[in-house]
């Protein structure tokens, strides 16, 4: 048998991300299951297996939800049709990826150079080699070692919720412990490393 | 070193003048311990978001393995659901508001009258009672055991008897033999037509309709007996 998709509309969906706080994950969590047939479209047209498939298109979602969040995403275009975009895109990095075994330019990459953008060249260059120095999963495994209140605290912040989110999400007593805490967190990883 | 990484935020931030940008531009180039900073500072968002995402993918994996089953659009699953009620609906009307076929006509009718006898209509010989008696007693066979003795020598009452007892029990052949030779006999009222396309259309052969039709039409025309049931069915 089949199952329904969820009929919230998108406008419902962004409406409800952009709330943020804890409704926010429910409302991203709808926008996946909208679109999952995204998947078997990516099998039939790009002919890529489906494990691929789905994690192009879980990329896809989290890419559009940073999107929604940024207001980077003005609806010009159906949420469907941005979607697909950002689907099909990356589908075909991947095959690219696949076929010429180099790396092409991913969202992880992206990322970060949405951090480094925001620096002048030269800046850029000595910051990156800092970060190269150490390998992406050797970075995570230590961020795993700040204990489970910096991480849920670091997680959300680094997922763009805003400090007043954040303070209701996690019962702080006001935005200004919020932004200490975090800087109590991010210092704490230096004693880490 | 919060108020560091206080300066090192509001960079990012986009909140420092265009001085202060200079400055800090300017110390990442001059201050190691401050590059290092501002390096933390970047991982750490860098890090936490690469954590957030693989832990959102793989909660979406799991949202994925619980939704294997096809996934349809709501809307259009809502049109095939429409759809298939119309259908429903336009099945269930054409099945209540067809005109039944002459088959079903026919079936009705043995049904309802060819299920008990009326001893009243049976002559006064005790034989013919204790056939008709049989026969309602559903014993059909010693019945038309009985009647079609009786018809031996032509008896209409016999003949159709004994032609109604064939016909409830399915022997159409023999059934169409009694209500043939009734239908010869010269009488005032005559069901043989009627009762020979009746065994017709419950035995369904062949060109058993074509003819049962021609017979029906026979009987309407010439008012013989059966007529008035015929147009009460619309023929």
């Amino acid at each position: 048998m089949f199952q329904l998709l969820p009929n919230d509309t998108d406008s419902d969906i962004i409406e409800g991300i952009l709330k943020g706080g804890r409704e926010r994950q429910k409302y991203e969590n709808k926008l996946y299951e909208k679109y999952l047939y995204f998947i078997k479209d990516g099998v039939r047209k790009h002919q890529i297996e489906e494990h691929e498939s789905a994690s192009v298109y879980s990329d896809t979602i989290l890419t559009a939800i940073d999107h929604i969040i940024s207001h980077r995403f003005e609806a010009r275009a159906s949420l469907k049709t941005y979607l697909f975009q950002i689907f099909s895109n990356q589908c075909v990095s991947l095959i690219r990826k696949k076929a010429t075994n180099r790396a092409a330019p991913t969202y992880d990459t992206v990322l970060l150079s949405d951090l480094m953008n925001m620096m002048t060249d030269n800046t850029q260059s000595i910051i990156q080699r800092l970060i190269e120095q150490e390998e992406e999963s050797s970075l995570l495994q230590r961020l795993n070692k700040i204990g489970e209140k910096c991480k849920e605290l670091l997680l959300l912040w680094a997922n763009g919720h805003a400090d007043k989110e954040i303070l209701e999400m996690l019962a702080y007593s006001s935005v200004d412990v919020v932004k200490v805490s975090r800087m109590r967190c991010i210092d704490k990883l230096r004693k880490i490393y | 070193m919060e108020n560091e990484l206080a300066l090192i935020e509001s960079f990012f931030n986009n909140e420092l003048t265009e001085a202060e940008r200079q400055e800090f531009e300017k110390r990442c180039a001059t201050d190691e311990a401050f590059a290092e900073s501002v390096a933390l500072y970047v991982k750490a968002k860098y890090g936490f978001k690469q954590l957030h995402r693989n832990q959102r993918k793989a909660e979406f994996e799991e949202l994925r393995r619980n939704n294997q089953a096809p996934m349809v659009a709501e809307t259009t699953v809502r049109y095939w659901a429409a759809a298939v009620v119309i259908l429903c609906i336009a099945l269930l009307s054409w099945l209540y508001l067809k005109e039944p076929s002459l088959p079903t006509l026919a079936d009705e009718y043995v049904q309802e009258n060819f299920t008990v006898l009326s001893t009243t209509m049976s002559s006064e010989k005790s034989t013919f009672k204790q056939a008709v008696a049989l026969f309602n007693a559903g014993k059909l066979s010693e019945a038309a055991t009985i009647f079609d003795s009786l018809a031996e020598n032509n008896n209409p009452e016999a003949l159709k008897y004994a032609g109604i007892s064939y016909l409830r029990l399915d022997n159409y052949t023999v059934a169409l033999e009694h209500f043939e030779t009734l239908q010869k006999q010269s009488l005032q009222s005559n069901p043989g037509a009627f009762y020979k396309a009746l065994t017709l259309l419950k035995r369904k052969q062949n060109n058993d309709l074509a003819e049962a039709k021609k017979l029906l039409e026979q009987v309407k025309n010439e008012k013989l007996e059966g007529w008035q049931e015929i147009e009460k069915w619309g023929l």
